[in-house]
């Protein structure tokens, strides 16, 4: 069975609480008349919910606030105490010694060192580096130093999923980008596939609207 | 009196037998007529839209909704004698126009260039892939509630996507003419990506006789991938040695570009609606853009890259 996504979650959550507007309410039933796992977790959750109202509400008797505090009262310093001071020294001097042990000396490699090399990054594009630091630092706006921390704390995994196409992961973070507003190469992208849409297709007003609204791209006959 | 009300029976019955020996035996003409009280007219409503665009002249104020953006547009439709002509003219941000006519679309930002570019193929006309999504396998259609838009009467339409690849749309057509006067397009949670809506429009009947509006003709070369099921490629072109292909289910459409790039890089992007990810592994850059979810960008070209 598959995991049911945190948006998903969310919605079954508003779902069975009565929160979704009627028109998300609506698409909401629907997609659970199509999905078989998403009904599932929907009638799992009806049913926890459902028990949980229904529990008959207890009231804690009188007297278990006091009988609560009672049991918390600090114990009496006692006969025990010298051992404790004893096994608690035991224990740091093992701890010491362990560390001693395993911590590498700084002039022998050790697995610390294999760990750098292995997330050592490639160097990535300039562009790259550029999207990540944020617009008041390619403004200039931030000191020259924060702009070397933000760069220094690029997560190296990010910057090995960059190079490598195979680890192409898609997050939320990037799911929120904006289409960049002065990459002359997308809007092209962007004016072909309209154009062709609109020559192969029944097009629609939204895409006519879309071309109207949509960026000039040498895309003309003559500019072909 | 039992022989009056067994007379007053038959008297009723019997035009029903009659119809029924006609048609084919009594349990299919009951049946039948059991059916039309549940039959579901979405379909009919779909079939409504051609007919619509291809009989009436309108003229109106569009609202165009993406997600931030807002545009305004006026619109103006004329039909003479089966053929289309629209012109568009933006009334919010920047003053730009588009005229459709026959075959040819031109789009002038006034002051500025004019670019020309082919249209939809002869007989297709706006709405019409709308019109085509009955019969459609990868979209359920249904019909909803009724509601009102720009001061006119409308049914409600639904057309649900089958599955998470593509979204789903919900038409609200004009009781009177059959014409869409809002269009919102939902992604795979039910959200609205973007909504279209007239805020006032006038329709009168077009002049001339309409021509019957063809079906799109399927050029359709093959079905390239497994999981996203029901895209077809339509058409594909090159240029300066980027290769465009276009992929459509009927309703949506999927743009790949594959075209040689020694940059690595990658980069997902969303403008109006359309979505794009883009994927250069050192040798070759694919960039994939379309109204459909990121994973189904995502799925396309991962297996393009197989």
């Amino acid at each position: 069975m598959k995991p049911i996504s945190e948006t998903d979650l969310e919605q079954l959550s508003a779902y069975i609480d009565g929160e979704l507007s009627d028109s998300e309410r609506r698409f909401f039933q629907k997609r659970l008349a199509n999905d078989a796992e998403l009904r599932a977790a929907c009638e799992r959750a009806w049913i926890a919910s459902s028990v949980l109202k229904s529990q008959p509400m207890r009231l804690m008797p009188a007297g278990s606030a006091d009988a609560i505090c009672a049991q918390c009262q600090p114990e009496t310093p006692g006969v025990k105490a010298p051992w404790r001071l004893v096994a608690s020294f035991a224990a740091l001097a093992l701890v010491a010694g362990l560390a001693y042990q395993l911590l590498p000396s700084p002039e022998a490699p050790g697995a610390g060192d294999r760990m750098v090399a292995q997330q050592a990054p490639v160097p990535p594009p300039a562009a790259t580096v550029a999207e990540d630091v944020p617009v008041s630092v390619q403004k200039g706006t931030t000191k020259p130093a924060a702009t070397a921390s933000v760069k220094a704390t690029v997560p190296s995994q990010q910057v090995a999923a960059v190079d490598d196409p195979t680890r192409f992961e898609l997050n939320e973070a990037t799911r929120s980008k904006t289409w960049p507003k002065r990459d002359q190469a997308m809007d092209d992208y962007l004016v072909r596939h309209n154009q062709m849409t609109g020559s192969n297709t029944g097009n629609d007003l939204i895409s006519y609207a879309q071309m109207l609204s949509s960026p000039e791209a040498d895309t003309s006959e003559d500019g072909q | 009196m039992r022989s009056l009300r067994f007379l007053l029976v038959l008297l009723i019955l019997a035009p029903s037998a009659v119809r029924a020996e006609e048609g084919g035996g009594w349990l299919d003409s009951g049946k039948k007529w059991v059916q039309q009280f549940w039959r579901d007219d979405s379909e009919a409503w779909l079939g409504r839209i051609n007919a619509a665009v291809a009989n009436h002249n309108y003229k109106g104020v569009l609202v165009l909704v993406q997600g931030a953006e807002i545009n305004t547009l006026a619109v103006e439709h004329r039909m003479d004698n089966g053929v289309e002509s629209l012109r568009m003219r933006t009334l919010s941000g920047s003053p730009r126009e588009l005229v459709k006519k026959g075959g040819r679309i031109q789009s002038n930002s006034l002051g500025g260039t004019v670019q020309t570019f082919p249209a939809a193929a002869t007989g297709q006309i706006t709405f019409s892939h709308f019109a085509n999504a009955a019969g459609n396998k990868s979209y359920k259609v249904r019909l909803s509630e009724k509601a009102r838009v720009a001061g006119r009467a409308t049914q409600v339409v639904d057309i649900l996507a089958e599955d998470l690849w593509r979204y789903s749309y919900r038409l609200w057509l004009d009781t009177e003419t059959g014409l869409p006067l809002k269009v919102v397009t939902l992604d795979e949670r039910g959200y609205a990506v973007e909504q279209f809506v007239f805020t006032q429009i006038d329709i009168t009947p077009a002049a001339g006789k309409a021509k019957p509006a063809k079906a799109p003709q399927s050029r359709e070369l093959k079905s390239p991938f497994k999981e996203v099921k029901g895209f077809r490629v339509i058409a594909s072109e090159s240029r300066a040695g980027s290769t465009h292909y276009l992929f459509s289910d009927g309703l949506a459409s999927i743009s790949l570009y594959v075209e040689p790039s020694k940059q690595k890089e990658k980069a997902q992007m969303r403008r109006d609606g359309v979505n794009g990810l883009m994927l250069g592994d050192g040798s070759i850059r694919y960039v994939a853009m379309g109204k459909v979810p990121v994973a189904t960008l995502e799925k396309i070209l991962a297996q393009t890259q197989r």
